[in-house]
């Protein structure tokens, strides 16, 4: 099984939208997926129709009760969900109670290895010890990066931040999303590459209507507007993560 | 996930009086119908079947899967990007290919039954607008995949349950409902259950070992009649499978046949006239013949990877051509073999045969065609078992090589008379015989099967040397192969008086003697 993280410091640049969209690819492309709402606020699960509840959240986090007994089968075939819970607000001191706290969601997912091929994490922003459990959890950090300086900014925080606890070899994968090319802003950035340590992926998720619609539609955007510009752009970004990760687009 | 629940229903599935059933909130969507093809897999001796495994290829519009189904566990659903037959290698990298490693090898997955249906599909929605449970309706026909005639047997309409992941209390719902309301009926076990028994195909039914059923006071005509008619079915069971080069196997189990045929001809002596059973041992002898390069060659590409690891690494590598040279050698040998078991000569001979052990008994019989059998096995397994004590005496004096194949040529015979006669006598007697009586046989056939492969060996370089196919290296490849060879011989020959002397045990004798010596006054 190969595991990424939809991952930001920041919040509101689109984590969500690409990790049920890319989710859903890859489930369509033949991976058994599962995506992994660890977001309390639970809008993976919300598009997907499931219910943001877990019997037992803190057992679970414990690695007292197996992880497959929460998950959820999706609408879609191969396209499995782990929802989320109000607990996972909480999530930094459960994760504290472990005994390699840092390595605690690693150990989690080890069971379920054989059971899927590819795990998606869709994570809460910030940089918390959830973070840090994530980042020694995957193969790599797709981080999305609104066109503006301040996300840029936080993407630069980030890699500092990778450097200074020894994570520097972590693959960071970023991608513009929420790319508008009619603000001038934009324009300049995206055709400036930000930080010189992370190269961006080639793929831009632009700024669409459609993708806001996923909250009435309550599913990818693939599965209600497949011929749309937002629908090709996440294709095109799974086609580029599925390379880079070695499995079937 | 485990098996969904699969129902037997009397009439087809109405939508509508199921949501009727199961009251407000739910919602039924009808998916696009389609139709689903099944394979069930298996090797031909099922080997599947016998670990409680049965693997299905399943293909539904453009989508192809393989589904293992343990007897109990879940099941583990794989894509499949192949077709039947498959080798165990052919499979797809990971667990499905983990589950199967080292049960197939070197058979190969066939089809052994299929089912076509046409399937009618309903997705059940909650009140949050979500799917949580699949529902499939199948009018299927099962269909046999060998034999002459593809029978083909109408299934009855079956309806499949499949609560989505963490949704699983609602299927356990829906089942009441149509059990309560449609009158449907409970399927246990998979597919291939159901397919097998509707076209009357016995799982596990083929198997090479010898299973005939005698009583001590049948006749021995009779007798030597059932043995060498099972012994004839193994083989032409065989010969499709040899004939289309399906895998090793089924050259070898034929071949077996014939050898035990030839044995129990000369061995269950006096029962058929004279004039009949040289006929017929030399017919079975030209089988022999006709297949013997056919299974040297197999022996050496399955033995490949062992010799190959066996050399210095540094002559490894010059094997290649050897490699080469026995694929087109047994590339030969098949297209050679495979005509000969479609010509008129090869069926008639077993059509001949066949006509002979199912015709009325001889007007003038032979001297022990009315000798019960208890009695005619008793005398010759014995008489077999003193003349391998005798002549293994003899060798463990001087263990020639000579003596000892002798040596393997009587123990054959002793354990071929053992399994025909298996069933007059007590397992838990008997059993204990034949182990000691195999111990040593492995270790002779090791010993003779390494001369044999030694000699081969040096004649296979010798052929491609005057072909002009053989590197210098290659020749020297080979020629390590062969000291190898003949090492372990000399490590066989030193393992045979241990081997023999468990046999030779008083303890040993002592129940050979009471299991099948005669009683004195019996005909000798």
């Amino acid at each position: 099984m190969r595991a990424v993280a939809l991952y930001s410091i920041k919040g509101g640049v689109g984590k969500t939208a690409t990790a049920v969209n890319l989710a859903y690819l890859s489930a369509a492309a033949g991976q058994r997926t599962l995506l992994w709402d660890l977001d309390p606020q639970g809008a993976s699960s919300f598009y997907l129709r499931i219910r943001t509840e877990v019997a037992k959240p803190k057992k679970l986090l414990r690695g007292k009760r197996p992880l497959d007994d929460a998950v959820k089968g999706s609408d879609f075939e191969r396209l499995d969900l782990l929802p989320a819970d109000p607990a996972y607000r909480r999530m930094d001191l459960l994760l504290d109670e472990a005994k390699k706290p840092k390595a605690q969601l690693r150990q989690l997912i080890a069971p379920v290895r054989e059971a899927y091929d590819l795990l998606i994490l869709d994570c809460p922003p910030s940089l918390t010890l959830v973070s840090e459990n994530v980042f020694r959890a995957v193969d790599a950090l797709l981080v999305p990066v609104i066109p503006t300086p301040l996300s840029l900014r936080t993407l630069t925080q980030l890699l500092d931040f990778l450097g200074a606890e020894g994570l520097a070899e972590v693959p960071v994968w970023p991608f513009f999303a929420l790319a508008d090319r009619r603000k001038r802003l934009h324009q300049g950035i995206l055709a400036a590459p930000p930080d010189p340590r992370a190269t961006m992926l080639a793929t831009v998720i632009p700024y669409r209507s459609e993708v806001e619609q996923m909250g009435l539609h309550r599913a990818p955007v693939a599965a209600y507007a497949p011929g749309s510009q937002a629908a090709l752009a996440y294709a095109a970004l799974w086609r580029e993560v599925a390379g880079r990760l070695g499995v079937a687009s | 996930m485990p098996l969904p629940p699969t129902f037997e229903i009397p009439a087809p599935l109405e939508p509508t009086a199921l949501l009727e059933a199961l009251g407000e909130g739910w919602s039924l969507v009808a998916e696009s119908p389609g139709r689903r093809r099944t394979e069930c897999a298996d090797s031909f001796d099922w080997r599947l079947q016998a670990r409680g495994l049965r693997l299905l290829l399943v293909s539904e519009g453009e989508g192809r899967y393989w589904t293992l189904c343990p007897r109990d566990g879940d099941l583990l659903v794989v894509a499949a990007d192949g077709e039947l037959p498959a080798a165990a290698g052919d499979l797809p990298a990971g667990p499905l290919r983990e589950a199967l490693a080292g049960l197939l090898a070197p058979r190969v997955l066939l089809a052994r039954a299929a089912i076509e249906a046409r399937v009618r599909r309903w997705r059940l929605i909650d009140a949050e607008g979500k799917t949580v449970l699949r529902l499939a309706e199948e009018q299927g026909l099962a269909i046999a995949t060998e034999g002459p005639h593809r029978l083909r047997v109408p299934l009855p309409r079956r309806v499949r349950v499949q609560p989505l992941k963490g949704y699983d209390e609602l299927g356990g719902m829906v089942a009441a409902q149509l059990e309560l309301r449609f009158g449907a009926q409970p399927l246990a076990g998979c597919d291939c259950e159901a397919a097998c028994r509707a076209l009357g195909v016995a799982p596990g039914g083929y198997s090479s070992k010898i299973r005939v059923s005698l009583t001590p006071d049948l006749p021995g005509a009779e007798a030597a009649r059932r043995i060498h008619l099972h012994l004839l079915g193994t083989l032409v069971a065989n010969v499709p499978g040899t004939r289309a080069g399906l895998d090793p196997e089924f050259l070898h189990d034929l071949r077996v046949a014939v050898r035990r045929t030839r044995s129990a001809l000369t061995q269950i002596r006096g029962v058929f006239p004279d004039e009949r059973v040289r006929q017929f041992r030399e017919a079975f002898g030209w089988m022999g013949e006709i297949t013997g390069p056919m299974r040297d060659l197999d022996v050496f590409l399955l033995q490949f990877p062992d010799y190959h690891d066996g050399l210095p690494a540094d002559l490894r590598g010059d094997l290649g051509p050897f490699r080469d040279f026995l694929l087109e050698e047994r590339r030969r040998a098949h297209e050679q073999l495979a005509r000969r078991l479609a010509a008129p000569h090869f069926r008639g001979l077993l059509k001949e045969w066949r006509a002979f052990l199912e015709a009325a008994p001889d007007p003038e019989p032979a001297p022990e065609a009315a000798t019960p059998v208890g009695e005619l096995a008793n005398r010759r397994i014995w008489r077999a078992f003193r003349r391998v004590i005798r002549d293994g005496r003899t060798a463990v004096e001087a263990p020639s090589p000579e003596v000892l194949h002798e040596l393997r040529k009587d123990c054959k015979k002793l354990r071929y008379l053992q399994e025909f006669f298996a069933s007059l006598y007590p397992p838990e007697r008997l059993d204990p015989l034949i182990k000691a009586l195999k111990g040593l046989l492995d270790v002779l056939g090791e010993h003779q099967d390494l001369a044999v492969q030694a000699q081969h060996l040096e004649g296979f370089a010798e052929r491609m040397a005057a072909a002009g196919h053989a590197p210098t290296r290659t020749l020297l490849a080979l020629g390590a192969l062969v000291a190898g060879l003949l090492a372990r011989q000399v490590v066989a020959r030193a393992a045979f008086a241990a081997r023999f002397e468990a046999l030779d045990s008083e303890a040993n004798r002592a129940a050979y003697r009471a299991l099948f010596k005669p009683a004195p006054g019996a005909a000798a």
